[in-house]
């Protein structure tokens, strides 16, 4: 599913829809460059999740790991800092992922080689990926992809056309 | 009476022994940097693993230079949290252990505690005031009542301002810490070079956001790549700073406090400190800056509000032997 977003308002509603149709034990795999909107994102997908009015999400480059409440936990995790398939393997992300919440993960490039393929042990299927890519100062192209995503009784595939979504 | 200090929740390993409520007799920070500068940021794992080793010799050296040993020490106080989990489990576990075998009263303090009450050290200010904390992790505008009542009165939304600087100075290809070299660098340079944009949310918040002036500073560099270092990082530090000093000025009429406390690693930034002096100053309100030693992260500071609060909440010891780590420790 692809959307396009002009400003980073629409990004965060369009992270509200897909927030509301997930489940527990669901994990998401942001990938997108700095200044993407990968933070915004999330804090529009916790909002679906219904984290409380007000709350928000501050980025987890320093503690790596921040735990919101919703309907269920919230995992938003950061893999900026980290360099190597070892050290992300220490994280004990396990812990996180097809839990009792929903798993964010940013950075998720340094889960994968170039080509796509996974470096760590992780498993990392079923994922739902979301690419976030800059088309101008505040246009974004987002690919909600569910290649490796095999529920397709999901209700991540009832999310609205993408262009009443973006303009909501 | 003797306090031990011991703080590890991100890159630094420290132990402190103070004696009284300010009388810091020893004040030992193993600093990590060197080991997670090549990355252009803390790494956990590298930090856990490092503390670890550190730990002890550090406790060891603190007591050394203080003269005194640990059947001296009449309470030990320990970082609770916030932090990265595996660094502060290794200073909570430490300080557990001595609690235990040496039948030791223990407390648990939020690092931000530590911060607000770095300033103790120096000289008492009288409460109640503002505090700003601002660092790697945190942005956060506090309200002291006194000793253990604190208010929240606005944090970032997004990210912190010291790791706005870290990221900054990555992008401009600058090395790892940025808040330091930025500060450096910016002395040379321009601030009003390119007027990047300064973020005060809604009329009246006193919270913080500082994504969208990273995403500026990135969109300019990728537009001008042949600018001057220089007044980028001039520039980009005016827009943090002015943010910084409207909004603890702003806490500070709203609340109607003429003090104010400006503390965490941030705090030892000189434009910053320039600017909350001057526009204090102004504005007949009164500004203190811990010394840039307990502006970063130290077990002084960790001592000093054990202390505090061992005497005024003396059940703060109760089944503190049992207590947990807490990476989100809330305020």
């Amino acid at each position: 599913m692809k959307f396009s977003t002009n400003s980073a308002e629409e990004t965060q509603s369009l992270g509200e829809a897909i927030g509301s149709c997930l489940k527990a034990g669901d994990l998401l795999l942001l990938f997108g460059e700095m200044g993407a909107g990968k933070t915004r994102m999330t804090q529009g997908i916790s909002n679906g999740l219904g984290l409380e009015v007000g709350e928000y999400v501050r980025s987890p480059s320093f503690t790596l790991v921040n735990e919101y409440q919703g309907k269920f936990p919230i995992y938003h995790i950061d893999l900026y800092r980290l360099e190597s398939a070892e050290e992300i393997e220490n994280l004990g992300l396990e812990e996180y992922f097809y839990s009792n919440g929903v798993a964010i993960v940013e950075w998720s490039e340094k889960l994968f080689t170039e080509n796509r393929q996974p470096n760590t042990e992780l498993l990392l299927e079923p994922r739902l990926e979301i690419v976030l890519k800059i088309k101008g100062e505040h246009q974004r192209t987002i690919d909600l992809d569910t290649t490796h995503f095999k529920d397709t009784h999901h209700p991540i595939f009832t999310l609205q056309d993408p262009s009443s979504m973006a303009s909501s | 009476m003797l306090t031990l200090g011991i703080e590890s929740s991100c890159d630094e390993t420290a132990a402190a022994v103070l004696e009284g409520e300010s009388t810091l007799l020893s004040n030992i920070i193993w600093d990590q940097t060197r080991i997670h500068s090549h990355y252009g940021g803390v790494v956990p794992e590298l930090a856990g693993r490092s503390h670890v080793e550190r730990i002890h010799l550090v406790i060891q050296q603190a007591l050394e230079q203080a003269g005194v040993r640990l059947s001296d020490i009449d309470l030990i106080a320990t970082t609770q949290g916030p932090g990265l989990i595996g660094s502060l489990l290794v200073g909570l576990n430490t300080a557990k252990a001595i609690a235990y075998s040496h039948d030791l009263p223990l407390v648990g303090i939020n690092h931000l505690e530590g911060h607000l009450l770095a300033i103790f050290l120096q000289e008492p200010v009288e409460f109640p005031f503002i505090c700003l904390i601002v660092s790697g992790g945190h942005t956060d505008l506090i309200r002291a009542d006194g000793f253990s009542r604190y208010r929240l009165l606005g944090r970032t939304r997004d990210d912190a301002a010291g790791e706005c600087y870290d990221k900054v100075a990555k992008m401009l290809g600058l090395g790892y810490p940025g808040g330091p070299i930025i500060d450096k660098m910016a002395r040379s340079g321009n601030k009003t070079a390119v007027r990047f944009p300064r973020s005060y949310l809604e009329k009246g918040s006193l919270d913080f956001s500082f994504s969208g002036l990273k995403t500026s500073v990135k969109n300019y560099i990728a537009r001008h790549p042949d600018q001057e270092k220089a007044d980028v990082s001039a520039s980009f530090q005016e827009a943090v700073v002015e943010v910084l000093t409207q909004k603890a000025l702003l806490a500070c009429r709203m609340e109607n406090v003429p003090r104010l406390v400006v503390s965490g690693g941030v705090a030892a930034n000189s434009r910053l400190r320039e600017s909350i002096f001057s526009e204090s100053a102004t504005n007949k309100i009164q500004a203190w800056f811990p010394k840039p030693l307990f502006c970063t992260d130290n077990a002084a500071m960790i001592a000093c509000a054990g202390y505090y609060r061992y005497k005024h909440v003396p059940d703060a010891v109760n089944g503190s032997r049992n207590m947990d780590a807490k990476a989100n420790l809330n305020f």
